[in-house]
């Protein structure tokens, strides 16, 4: 972890007619670090992972990441990857296909370059050889983890976790936060995590930021 | 919003209205110069000329009568559907509403056949054609002539939007959260039938009771293949519209039929609007939020006992009803196997024979043959399909993405604009289905043909209207399952770096293949079995359809006997495709889509 | 829903405003002559549903020539003096045929046709009564007259009527089916027939007019084309073995031998008959002319002279169920064709005396009616 800032986000407003979701946030994250946001339902978690997306434009303020100003990029350029609270593995395509859609092919590699890629990283989330399964037989963990997969084969320079352990239960929930944060550490890749669970926070994250209602 | 995404949004919305209201302006712009009268002078021209007398009467008449029976029989079959875990009932439902899909020329010489001399009823002693047994002592009774017209007509009606109710009524009956029904029983307002009706039932369905009331009053009034064929000496204003029309645009000659067209049109207008303002009023009235079942195995439906008495009597209606909806249909395909034969000192017979089906490539009557009426239908069906379902898809997208810019809307003149934008959307794509078909052939025949006169000489003219009216039944189809799309599919695909493009071919369109299949089929479908819209336009050259030939067949004078078995073969072959296409529909058709068609 | 019903009322208010004359005559519209792609190989022919050419025919032309025909199809006869009007500056075809003579009053006044030079020679002085031939010349024709049923004429309960106001009698009262005249063309040929009749007849104090009002009371039957007049109210014809028939009428207005059609195919049996009264039918007369906007009529032409040569008119009973114009043809005698079909004396009319009075015929009959 160095102390190189990656993402910066200055004195940001979001509101919904009459509703002032997000009211002058700041945060900064540093390179590599792995933070949580703490905080009750309705307090702007969600909203704020939405504006670092791109998916809602923000009312005024900047986000910066590893110093560029995001504003008018559009959400599948900007470089972040996120886990959703729902499974969003596409049930038309197999483990396989749902990893190669986030290997990007411009790069230097061939298909076969690209199939091991994925092979590789179903190997480090401990799911070896599950490249042709259907996603619907998935377990709820196992889908946590081809999910993480996905996101990190595009190779973001953060990823944002939107509550994906919620539901899950309690053994496995524990097990699935310490590989996700073994896994994330021994890549060097910024994590943010949206939860209300304070256990869950203390258990992933470097850094626990609590929000509030604003 | 990119120049791209505003394009894609206001482009098909631009065509669409003007494909829409262009012809229809053309047309009633014609229809009121060759009329030399005010749309509203006209209708009092109606009743004065000898075809339209008693036309708007006999139209009101007959659809109201035709919605009525038509939900007292559809409300038990619902019912039953929603609540009893019948054996087999996926497959009664479709089959309870198939008539839906069928071409209206197919029920048309279907009921024609059964009620015939050489249909099942005539032997029972009962003859809806002539005054004789019983409809003669009705008859006589009431001093009204060819009452069996009447009851064949209505029985055409009930068959062919029974689907109606049973797809509006039965799905809030058999999602509804049992643990509502139990606990109204417990209470006061709720421990008889009675009361159950009045505090549950009626506020429940009576939304979805309008909404089916409404399509089927719709339906049936703008009735044109059934009424041509069944009541041969009665119209309703769509016939007049229709058989009217040809003259109606050319001035210094069709002046009193272009009166007649403006008015029934005007009338028509008139009735659909009133009509869905009655319907959104009692929709509004008692628009309750219903507590529906979220899981599945929530709802229970109770298991099918064999002996009592109230089984018994389910299943008797059932039998019935399942005889009504496929009796038209066998009898098109027997039909095509008997013909008339010289028999004996005096008079002919029917016999079986296979030369109706023999002659159907053979066979030409006027140089078109039932194969090539068929080849330029499917031609017709590939264009409504390659236009309509993108078309519709397209729409559905943005009525969907703009009732979510309304949601996140930040000022209240934004989400306004979106909101009605989706709204106006939505009443735009839904327009063709409100008014008629003869009513969009006339806007295309009368305001463009008349206008452009050699545009009929280019094929693909008749599909405009196939893909005006299709396009309403593909938009029905798919916005349900985009509605029901997990939004962050679309969303987890953008940050793992795919372009909207990429977005929309490499997911959001896979994830919806089953809901375009039952759209493309359903637009093949209609495309396949239009006939008013298609009626109309052919009225001027060009290459006729199947559904327009089968009519033409049955039109022409009869003297040989093979004219009958050969429109039977073509209108067997229509009915093959139509019936392929629904059991398409109906194995895609994802789950809980009930109220929209 | 409530936006759908607003728009409705919008469209409507604004339709209902009368709207003539925003858009100046487009059936006016000189649009440009598209170009004629067929280079000169085919000819392309504007006619209703049921002419009927057999495909032999047409191939026998074809190899002849070398020409191959293209049909474009109206609904009716009506159909095709519509879609002549409406294309009339513009017409994508190089030959029209089926207009009978009580449209072709009509067509003449739009000017719809050219002058031919096609030869007639050969043709019947009574199918070029009503029309001389110079710019349509007539290839079929069949004289339209009431049709009865033998078997409810049995000559003891009710007789064979002599005179068009014994269908105003009670025994006849709702056993009468005839068609519309605005709707079908046998319907208009028998409209004007009437005209005459009792213009002729010996009672000079009423007109056709009393007749229809006489006939309306008498509950007649009106349909809207021939086929459901035929088939499904009348009784003496085939109509009883269609699935539609009703049989509520035991006289029609069909063609006077109509009765030799069902004996054609009856094995020389039927129980119809034609009425054989003298000025109460009118002979319709079909014409195959040449548009008005057509460049080169001479492939037209040799269609023409091909319709009316011996070998193809003579067809004409046969494969159209109507006589032949040519001198020398009758209807065949196999089957009882020919003896079951009657040939009364027609009423004399020219066509433009028919165009000159159709409005007041017609407007006369809806207010009869």
């Amino acid at each position: 972890m160095s102390n190189k800032i990656i993402l910066e986000i200055e004195n940001i407003r979001k509101s919904y007619l009459d509703n002032n979701v997000l009211n002058d946030y700041c945060l900064k994250v540093n390179e590599g670090e792995i933070i949580a946001l703490l905080g009750p339902s309705g307090c702007g978690k969600t909203t704020l992972l939405r504006c670092l997306c791109g998916f809602e434009e923000i009312d005024s303020g900047y986000i910066k990441l590893t110093g560029k100003d995001c504003a008018n990029i559009p959400p599948e350029s900007r470089d972040v990857g996120m886990v959703f609270q729902s499974n969003t593995l596409f049930p038309h395509k197999n483990v396989q296909g749902n990893l190669l859609l986030g290997i990007s092919k411009n790069k230097n590699n061939n298909a076969n370059e690209r199939l091991e890629l994925a092979s590789n990283i179903l190997t480090e989330i401990g799911l070896e050889g599950f490249e042709k399964r259907d996603v619907a037989s998935l377990s709820g963990g196992e889908a946590r983890r081809v999910e993480l997969a996905r996101t990190l084969l595009s190779e973001p320079k953060i990823i944002l976790l939107d509550e994906p352990f919620s539901a899950l239960n309690k053994d496995l929930k524990n097990k699935l936060i310490r590989d996700t944060r073994d896994l994330l550490k021994i890549k060097n890749i910024t994590a943010i995590l949206v939860t209300h669970d304070l256990e869950e926070a203390e258990l992933f994250a470097d850094r626990i930021v609590q929000m509030s209602k604003s | 919003m990119r120049k791209g995404a505003l394009l894609l949004h206001v482009a098909p919305t631009l065509l669409f209205s003007v494909l829409v209201f262009f012809p229809l302006y053309l047309g009633f712009t014609r229809l009121i110069t060759v009329a030399e009268l005010s749309p509203f002078a006209a209708i009092w021209q109606i009743d004065s000329r000898p075809s339209g007398t008693g036309a708007i009467a006999f139209t009101f008449i007959e659809a109201s009568i035709s919605t009525i029976i038509t939900i007292l029989l559809g409300i038990p079959i619902a019912w039953t559907l929603a609540r009893d875990n019948w054996p087999g009932r996926i497959y009664l439902r479709a089959i309870f509403t198939m008539p839906f899909v069928m071409p209206s020329i197919i029920a048309a010489v279907g009921f024609l056949a059964l009620i015939g001399t050489d249909g099942p009823l005539y032997p029972l002693g009962i003859d809806l054609r002539q005054q004789n047994g019983i409809i003669g002592e009705i008859s006589d009774a009431t001093g009204w002539e060819n009452p069996g017209h009447f009851i064949a007509l209505i029985a055409a009606h009930i068959w062919f939007n029974l689907a109606l109710t049973i797809r509006f009524l039965e799905p809030p009956l058999s999602n509804l959260n049992p643990n509502i029904e139990e606990s109204i029983k417990l209470l006061p307002g709720g421990n008889n039938i009675f009361s159950r009706m009045k505090n549950l039932w009626l506020p429940l369905l009576s939304p979805n009771i309008a909404a089916a009331s409404v399509m089927t009053f719709i339906f049936s009034f703008t009735s044109f293949a059934l009424v041509r064929w069944l009541t041969p000496s009665s119209y309703t204003l769509e016939r007049l519209m229709a058989e009217h029309g040809g003259a109606a645009g050319i001035p210094d000659y069709g002046m009193g039929d272009a009166q007649i067209v403006l008015g029934s049109a005007t009338i028509q207008l008139i009735t659909i609007m009133i009509s869905l303002i009655l319907l959104n009023w009692l929709q509004k009235r008692n628009s309750t939020a219903v507590p529906f079942a979220l899981s599945k195995g929530q709802n229970r439906q109770k298991p099918f006992r064999e002996m009592s008495f109230t089984s018994i009597l389910k299943t008797f209606y059932f039998i019935s009803i399942l005889i009504f909806v496929m009796a038209p249909l066998i009898a098109v395909f027997r039909s095509s196997f008997r013909i008339r034969v010289r028999t004996g000192d005096v008079g002919f017979t029917q016999q079986w024979t296979l030369e109706g089906w023999n002659s159907l490539s053979t066979l030409s009557w006027n140089q078109t043959t039932i194969t090539e009426a068929l080849f330029n239908s499917l031609g017709y069906a590939a264009l409504t399909l390659l236009i309509a379902v993108p078309l519709g898809i397209i729409f559905a997208h943005n009525i969907h993405l703009s009732d979510e810019l309304a949601t996140n809307a930040r000022t209240r003149g934004k989400r306004f604009f979106w909101k009605y934008w989706a709204r106006g959307n939505d009443l735009l794509v839904m327009f063709p289905l409100a008014i008629s078909a003869v009513l969009i052939g006339l806007g295309v025949s009368l305001g463009l043909l008349n206008t452009w006169p050699s545009l009929s000489q280019k094929w693909w003219f008749p599909a405009i209207g196939h893909i005006l009216i299709a396009t309403p039944f593909v938009v029905r189809s798919i916005l349900p399952a985009i509605r029901s799309l997990n939004p962050d599919y679309s969303k987890a695909a953008a940050l793992l770096g795919l372009g909207p493009i990429e977005r929309m071919f490499k997911i959001t369109l896979p994830l919806l293949s089953g809901p375009i299949v039952v759209a493309s089929s359903l637009a093949l479908a209609i495309s396949l079995g239009e006939f008013g819209a298609t009626w109309v336009v052919l009225r001027n050259g060009a290459s006729s359809t199947l559904p327009v030939h089968i009519d033409a067949l049955f039109s022409k004078p009869g003297f040989d006997p093979l004219v009958t078995p050969t429109a039977m073969a073509g209108a067997s072959v229509l009915m093959a495709i139509t019936l392929i296409l629904y059991v398409m529909v109906e194995k895609y058709r994802p789950d809980g889509a009930g109220g929209e068609f | 829903m409530r936006q759908i019903c607003s728009a409705a009322f919008l469209i409507l208010c604004m339709l209902s405003t009368p709207l003539s004359g925003c858009i100046e005559g487009p059936w006016n519209s000189n649009l440009q002559r598209a170009e004629k792609d067929n280079g000169g190989d085919t000819l392309r022919i504007l006619t209703y549903d049921i002419m009927a050419l057999s495909d032999e025919m047409i191939s026998a032309y074809t190899n002849q020539t070398g020409i191959s025909v293209e049909f474009i199809r109206a609904n009716d006869a009506g159909g095709v003096l519509e879609t002549a009007i409406l294309n009339k500056a513009n017409p994508q075809y190089d030959l029209i045929i089926g207009i009978d003579n009580s449209f072709l009053g009509d067509a003449l006044a739009f000017s719809l046709f050219k002058a031919n030079d096609v030869n007639v020679e050969n043709i019947s002085q009574k199918a070029l009564s009503s029309h001389d031939g110079s710019y349509a010349v007539p290839y079929d024709m069949g004289s339209i007259c009431i049709n009865y049923d033998t078997s409810f004429v049995d000559g003891e309960n009710v007789t064979t009527p002599t005179s068009l106001w014994d269908f105003t009698e009670s025994e006849w009262e709702g056993r009468v089916a005839v068609q519309n005249p605005r709707t079908s063309s046998p319907g208009r040929s028998f409209l004007i027939a009437t005209t005459q009749y009792f213009a002729e007849d010996a009672d000079e104090s009423t007109d056709y007019t009393d007749w229809w009002a006489a006939m309306s009371a008498n509950d007649v039957i009106v349909s809207s084309g021939w086929t459901e007049a035929y088939e499904t109210h009348y009784s003496g014809g085939y109509g009883p073995w269609m699935d539609g028939y009703i049989g509520d009428a035991q006289a029609v207005v069909s063609y006077c031998h109509s009765p030799g059609v069902e004996a054609w195919y009856g094995d020389n049996w039927t129980q119809s008959a034609a009425l054989n009264l003298s000025g109460a039918s009118f002979l319709q007369i079909e014409y195959a002319a040449i548009p008005n906007g057509a460049g080169d009529i001479s492939q037209a032409k040799s269609f023409i002279e091909y319709l009316i040569s011996p070998e193809v008119n003579s067809q004409m009973p046969t494969q159209n169920f109507m006589y032949s114009v040519l001198d020398g043809y009758s209807l065949p005698e196999e089957n009882g064709y020919r003896h079951h079909s009657v040939s009364p004396i027609d009423i004399q009319i020219s066509s433009e005396d028919i165009e000159s009075h159709i409005d007041e015929w017609l407007n006369n009959w809806d207010a009869a009616i």
